[in-house]
């Protein structure tokens, strides 16, 4: 008798969530023309997102990440390539008068071999980036609905009532006006497609928890208007506050957290067994939003002048609306018919939801006053490059020289220790971050905080400069 | 009150009494972030589970007739929810609109897993004979 469960014949692979095979899989999707460097302080080209893809080989994504290097720049290039895969699922097309489609990077963008390469790679991605979560938040005991409902409803009535530190950062700002930016910059992964992600939804056979999922899509979408559209709405914002509205120009600029929180949602929408986990979160976005949308538009009003608000507006609106038809026809009926896994996963979705929406709101609070302090770490350098370049001669500090011709740009990126920048020749437009330089000439120099994200360009015909490691600054000062 | 939320040390267990239904729970959170939420009284005579010790050969024994714990028995009194890096528990009950939900949580050591402390590094003191 034959053994028909003697299927396989393997030539090449055993298991595709083998991590050498994920591994070849992200070299593989990132060596491409759409994601190498380029001399461009803000994305000039539709399809092109910059990975810094001739690191990606030094770093290592096995192991899980642990809360504590939720900020490392392992984990903010895992966000960037993980983010520019799960777009090769949505259809994108230049759409404004200005832009040009260049097909051969539609191709590019879209093509089978990057496509089944990110397939390979999102698992792998997924398990490094969103590990911690099961550590960070544990949900056990018995969860039934009305347990769910008492629960929703205290730590909802508790947020509402507390200031958002996105806004707290914006206020106390000393540019309030590139605070606000900054802010509308870092929802802009998310909201310039917006509801991209839930629309993965729209598709399957789930009974009347699909219809009523599709009724929130519709409003999203703006119900056949394409001027009503919640990222139509979004892009009038971002014109109105002097910004691009081009999904991704300013890719460079996302903080690793902005990354993490819109690639939840994908990855939450993505993996069809995190449908419950998608229902909490989704609850929880809806219901935060009508408070948080009121308290960002309220602040970002006095810092942008002119801003138009009417995404906002909207929200305070509508997500009235979505927040009950959440929890009424799909969170109710989910845990009526599924029981436990519903209920757990539904509470653990809201609470990751929650719990990343506020680590980017103090990632975006410490961005913002790492700006703010650029000529505080400019003088810095002054006060303790002697004793440092000292040590570095004794080897005991770790130093490397690099020389770059003019026009070339360090892609914004982060360390995972403080570093002391210090020019031996030339000059370089030091980029604190999103709208914020600070020029450094020869002699002089900056100290770099650990986890900021920052960039560099060259402005003189050639800037000979060294980066020094000196792991924490308070040592040195 | 439907909702107690504690802050708190994450290593340590708690005790949950509920009147109403004369419940007693133990509670506990690993470092993995898996949620215990255990029948507190033995089989026996309702002694105190949490108390259990670890005898020589390994094995949970109830502090008041040292009889053997095997399989502590999970309770569905109450649903938790843990966050780690903020030290905080919260405890979840449904409000009874017609009863005074009373129900006090009590932070305790927590307790022992079988097999947890080998019988040669466990305190003298603390050992039951068997
Ligand atoms: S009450 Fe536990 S052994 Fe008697
Ligand atoms: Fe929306
Ligand atoms: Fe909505
Ligand atoms: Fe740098």
């Amino acid at each position: 008798m034959h053994d028909k469960t003697d299927v396989l014949d393997q030539r090449s692979a055993d298991d595709f969530l083998n991590i050498e095979l994920a591994r070849d899989a992200i070299l593989l999707f990132a060596n491409s023309v759409l994601h190498y460097d380029f001399d461009d302080r803000y994305e000039q080209h539709f399809y092109r997102r910059k990975l810094r893809p001739h690191v990606l080989k030094y770093l290592d994504f096995s192991t899980p990440a642990s809360v504590d290097q939720l900020l490392s720049y392992a984990v903010l290039s895992a966000n960037r390539v993980l983010g520019a895969m799960y777009e090769t699922d949505f259809l994108l097309l230049p759409s404004g008068p200005a832009m040009e489609f260049d097909e051969k990077e539609f191709d590019e963008f879209y093509a089978p071999g990057r496509r089944a390469a990110a397939a390979c790679a999102m698992p792998y991605l997924e398990k490094y980036l969103f590990s911690f979560l099961g550590q960070e938040i544990a949900v056990g005991g018995s969860w039934t609905l009305p347990r769910v409902e008492e629960y929703f409803g205290h730590i909802l009535s508790q947020d509402a009532a507390s200031e958002s530190l996105a806004t707290r950062a914006i206020a106390a700002s000393k540019d309030p006006k590139n605070a606000g930016q900054d802010w509308l910059l870092q929802l802009a992964p998310d909201f310039l497609l917006e509801s991209s992600p839930m629309a993965r939804y729209a598709s399957g056979s789930f009974g009347d928890l699909g219809t009523s999922l599709f009724k929130v899509i519709i409003d999203e979408l703006g119900y056949g208007e394409f001027d009503t559209k919640h990222s139509t709405l979004f892009e009038n914002t971002l014109r109105s506050a002097d910004l691009n509205h081009v999904p991704h120009h300013y890719w460079q600029y996302y903080l690793n957290s902005s990354l993490l929180l819109s690639n939840y949602f994908n990855m939450i929408t993505r993996d069809k067994r995190h449908f419950f986990r998608y229902v909490g979160a989704i609850y929880y976005a809806e219901t935060a939003f009508i408070t948080g949308c009121r308290q960002w538009a309220d602040t970002l009003k006095n810092s942008i002048p002119g801003l138009d608000v009417r995404y906002f507006n909207e929200h305070c609106h509508i997500d009235v609306d979505h927040s009950r038809m959440v929890m009424s026809n799909l969170v109710r009926p989910a845990i009526e018919r599924y029981g436990d896994r519903a209920a757990n996963d539904i509470v653990r979705g809201f609470e990751e939801s929650r719990w990343l929406g506020e680590w980017a709101e103090k990632d975006f609070q410490t961005q913002i006053a790492w700006k703010d302090k650029a000529a505080h770490y400019h003088e810095a350098h002054d006060r303790i490059f002697d004793a440092v370049a000292a040590k570095a001669a004794a080897g005991e500090v770790k130093a490397e020289t690099f020389v770059e011709p003019a026009g070339e740009l360090s892609i914004t990126h982060c360390h995972d220790e403080d570093e002391l920048c210090h020019i031996n020749s030339g000059v370089m437009e030091f980029i604190n971050g999103f709208g914020k330089s600070t020029r450094l000439e020869a002699g002089k120099g900056i100290v770099i905080e650990h986890n900021r994200l920052h960039g560099a360009l060259i402005e003189s015909d050639e800037c000979n400069y060294t980066i020094y490691t000196i792991r924490d600054v308070k040592q040195w000062v | 009150m439907g909702v107690k939320s504690l802050t708190g040390d994450p290593s340590a267990g708690w005790i949950v009494a509920i009147p109403a239904t004369r419940e007693r729970v133990y509670i506990d959170v690993s470092e993995r972030g898996e949620v215990r939420v255990l029948n507190d009284k033995c089989r026996h005579r309702g002694g105190p589970l949490h108390l259990c010790q670890v005898d020589q050969e390994g094995r949970l024994r109830c502090p008041w007739h040292g009889r053997e714990l095997k399989k502590p028995r999970p309770s569905k009194a109450l649903a938790v929810v843990a966050i780690a890096s903020k030290n905080i528990v919260h405890f979840v009950r449904e409000t009874a609109e017609s009863s005074p939900d009373v129900w006090p949580v009590k932070q305790v050591v927590r307790m022992q897993r079988p097999g947890s402390i080998s019988p040669k590094s466990a305190m003298p003191g603390r050992q039951v004979p068997n």
